[in-house]
């Protein structure tokens, strides 16, 4: 960078700067943009053609790495989906391996103590063992948690919503210093898609609440109130139909792909994409974005397309 | 000399027999379930006979309990039987409590206990088991340990897993216990401390005057190749035998064991200072003996308790054969499906309502294996012929569809074995979808929880004037009981199981075999 350069991009910062109070505040001015992730300039990494450990790698690698995120002595919680007692290959849970992935880079980033759970739809114990999550994050070094009684869940105001004004969410989201999303991209009977902001069902208790009163509205709600320090979308094996669970192994389609995010909305839309499908379609997105909680339009982000 | 082992042995068989199903009644973590602690109910009798009767499946367990009795009468009662040994337990209790117990010989209620056995027997061939359900001394100690004893268990584990959590040790996790009508309780209970009196102050009463299994191996001990018996030239005249004898079946005086009524716990032997008391051939060419073992008075009895239990079963076969043809199960859906015809759901591989209202003795082992513990006791949802016996209850989980624990752990023959791809096919109820009640319509949002937890896609969401409303293909159904549980209306579930009398088969979801499909992106598509 020269000094004319230099001299310009000072005037446009300053000039931004005193120009964004006249719009509203700061704070609201930068809470629906997606922050560059890490040491990076770029708003989303998208990884094709790996096996999801090593995808997960490759997106790290061009963050800068997960200690971006993660501080030594941190307490991460990493929320996969295990929603289902149903084995990996059929694509209902989050890849295992990708979970324990995620947990290995934690733990050399320095945290203190890496914990998974979910708060799952099937018996819990069934869909922790059948799902493989159990056995990749114990053997990754994780603690599993369990999300089955609502002792665990502690009673949250959700400011500034229209449909939630409540929710009881898991303690240990409560108490982590960093929280990493990892849902798996999915068809979906009661959202058409389940991604990053669905995903955040996982750390509820009482979700017939949202099913009674605008589903989409409260996912939209919620995403403000709870925002992950990181969304990894596993979207290596995806359930085309008959989604959240799945009938068969016909229903699963290999994409062997990765999205990494801070925005939600971001994140969600391009899976939307990956999907086949248009983000506006999917209601809570779309709100999501209208309420400025992450940005929609791919075209204006700064993506890192990386085939492995 | 082997009498001197003989009670060690049997207070050793005993403890394995009781620890053992114990265990399996309240293991929460149903680590213990292994097929070889499962494979030791098939010993019991009562279920034994249920499944000979019920299935028509012969059982091995069953012809060994008749063998060992024939040759050494009634061993059973204080080895095998867990309810047995439950009150040994007890009377260890009041031996502690009130010092060195004196028993005394006491007259046997013979009439009183042939007429618990025909009643049981009359009431089962007139098509209730509420008696043997009652009685069966089996499914009593399943009763107790699950509905008195689990919840000790559970409430010291759940205790633990609130430390733990607050620790944030998560080591132990809270364990939901909300499967036990309250009338299953109460009469459980009641029963439960009938039995520990009998048994505090009168040893095995409950044994030689109510069992209904007791009194059929007394039947059977009767003619035993071997009995337990005086030997007059080396009994001390000490009676030291006739004190410790839980049954009250030893009169010293008379040099008399009364053998129907003895339980075969062998303290007699290991109290003799001799070897006065010892197994002797029954059948043995001897000069008739005299009183002790040709009791006229006692002969009477027994042909008038072998009377009474032929007269019984003909009275029952007599009255069922009379009775007005029962109204054919509710097979026949009505047109307009509402609550108070939902009927009672009964557990996989139950077959129809009939086979399991007629063969499950309500022991409680499928409740205590249900991994999501959807299987509950219900009190008199069956009527008050199958009292207790167990029912599906989705208020708050449904059943795995790949489960089929509870099939496998049946010892009555109620619930038959079911492979994975066989149970998956079993439909036990019919999803009904009332559209009045449902969120989609009532509060026009999008809603689709039914759908979402719908193994098989039976009720999927379709687009119907902008929104989309849940649409039931029956024939899909397997009646787990996903879509109710998961149903947020409320007071009342817009979709839920009617049971089917007859479990069906329903439809399997359409599978092609395909290979992998790839769409693995080329460019991505933003």
């Amino acid at each position: 960078m020269n000094r004319k350069d230099f001299f310009k991009k000072s005037m446009y910062a300053a000039f931004g700067a005193s120009a964004l109070p006249a719009f509203g505040s700061y704070a609201e001015a930068f809470a629906g943009m997606a922050a560059p992730m890490g040491s990076s300039p770029y708003d989303l990494v998208a990884v094709k053609g790996g096996e999801p450990d090593v995808m997960f790698d490759k997106a790290m690698e061009a963050l800068g790495g997960i200690k971006q995120f993660v501080k030594k002595g941190a307490k991460v919680v990493v929320k996969p989906n295990i929603g289902w007692d149903v084995s990996p290959e059929r694509g209902a849970n989050t890849n295992p391996k990708l979970v324990a992935q995620i947990i290995k880079h934690c733990y050399a980033a320095g945290a203190k103590q890496v914990t998974v759970f979910d708060h799952t739809c099937d018996d819990w114990k069934g869909a922790y063992a059948n799902s493989g999550v159990e056995r990749a994050a114990k053997d990754a070094g994780a603690r599993v948690a369990p999300g089955n009684t609502e002792s665990y869940y502690q009673k949250v105001t959700v400011p500034n919503t229209s449909k939630l004004p409540n929710a009881k969410i898991h303690e240990l989201i409560l108490e982590s210093d960093v929280f990493i999303n990892v849902p798996v991209l999915k068809n979906h009977s009661s959202t058409k898609l389940t991604v990053s902001m669905k995903n955040l069902m996982g750390i509820v208790w009482d979700r017939g609440e949202w099913h009674r009163n605008d589903l989409h509205q409260c996912i939209a709600d919620f995403a403000a109130y709870k925002k992950p320090t990181l969304n990894i979308v596993d979207a290596y094996t995806v359930m085309r139909n008959n989604g959240p669970r799945g009938v068969s192994a016909e229903d699963i389609v290999t994409m062997k792909s990765l999205l990494v995010s801070t925005d939600m909305v971001a994140i969600d839309a391009a899976a939307t994409k990956l999907f086949g499908w248009e983000p506006a379609d999917i209601r809570h997105i779309r709100i999501a974005a209208e309420q400025k909680l992450g940005r929609m339009d791919l075209a204006q982000l700064n993506i890192k397309r990386i085939s492995v | 000399m082997m009498y001197k082992y003989l009670k060690r042995i049997r207070v050793g068989v005993s403890v394995v027999f009781f620890c053992a199903l114990l265990l399996l009644f309240i293991d929460i973590s149903n680590v213990s379930r292994v097929p070889f602690l499962v494979s030791l109910t098939s010993l019991q009798f009562i279920p034994a006979v249920m499944t000979v009767l019920r299935v028509g499946a012969p059982v091995a367990g069953l012809i060994a309990v008749v063998v060992l009795t024939l040759l050494a009468g009634r061993v059973y009662c204080s080895s095998i039987c867990p309810l047995g040994t439950l009150q040994d337990g007890v009377i260890a209790l009041s031996r502690w409590k009130r010092g060195p117990r004196k028993f005394r010989y006491h007259k046997a209620f013979t009439v009183v206990h042939y007429a618990f056995l025909g009643a049981t027997v009359f009431f089962f061939i007139a098509g209730s088991v509420m008696l043997v359900d009652l009685l069966d001394p089996y499914s009593f100690f399943g009763r107790i340990a699950y509905t008195l004893v689990r919840p000790g268990v559970v409430g010291s584990n759940n205790a633990l897993a609130w430390v733990s959590d607050r620790l944030h040790l998560y080591l132990v996790y809270a364990v939901p216990f909300h499967t036990v009508a309250g009338g299953v309780f109460v009469v459980t209970a009641a029963m439960a401390g009938i039995l520990f009196w009998m048994a505090y102050f009168h040893g095995r009463l409950f044994c030689n005057s109510v069992c209904p299994t007791g009194a059929v191996l007394r039947l059977l001990s009767r003619v035993s190749l071997f009995k337990l018996a005086f030997d007059p030239g080396e009994c001390k005249d000490c009676s030291l035998c006739e004190k410790i004898c839980k049954a009250e079946c030893i009169d010293y005086k008379k040099r008399d064991v009364d053998f129907g009524r003895c339980v075969s716990c062998y303290n007699c032997i290991d109290s003799c200072p001799s070897i006065g008391i010892h197994y002797t051939f029954r059948y043995a060419k001897k000069p008739v003996a005299p009183a002790s073992t040709a009791n006229p008075k006692r002969r009477d009895v027994l042909k008038q308790s072998a009377a009474l239990l032929a007269a019984a079963a003909s009275a029952a076969t007599l009255y069922r054969a009379n009775a007005e043809p029962s109204a054919p199960p509710a097979a026949e859906q009505p047109a307009q499906p509402t609550y108070d015809k939902r009927g009672v759901v009964t557990p996989p591989g139950s077959r129809s309502r009939d086979h399991f209202t007629s063969a499950c003795t309500s022991c409680y082992l499928c409740i205590a294996a249900c991994p999501p513990q959807v299987i509950a006791p219900s009190f008199l949802d069956y009527g008050l012929t199958g009292m207790f016996q167990p029912k599906m209850d989705y208020s708050h989980a449904y059943c795995a569809y790949e489960c089929t624990v509870c099939t496998s752990v049946c010892p009555s023959g109620a619930l038959l074995p079911l492979s994975k791809p066989e149970k998956k096919e079993v439909q036990l109820g019919r999803a009904k979808f009332i559209k009045e009640d449902c969120i989609v319509i009532t509060k026009k949002t999008d809603c689709g929880a039914c759908s979402e937890h719908c193994p098989t896609k039976a009720v999927r969401m379709v687009k119907t004037d902008g929104l989309f409303l849940p649409k039931m293909e029956e024939d899909l159904c397997v009646g787990c009981g996903a879509c109710e549980h998961a149903c947020p209306t409320t007071p009342r579930k817009a979709i839920f199981v009617q049971a089917s009398p007859v479990h069906g088969k329903a439809t399997k979801p359409v599978q092609k075999i395909v290979e992998e499909k790839k769409e693995i992106p080329v460019e991505f598509p933003f």
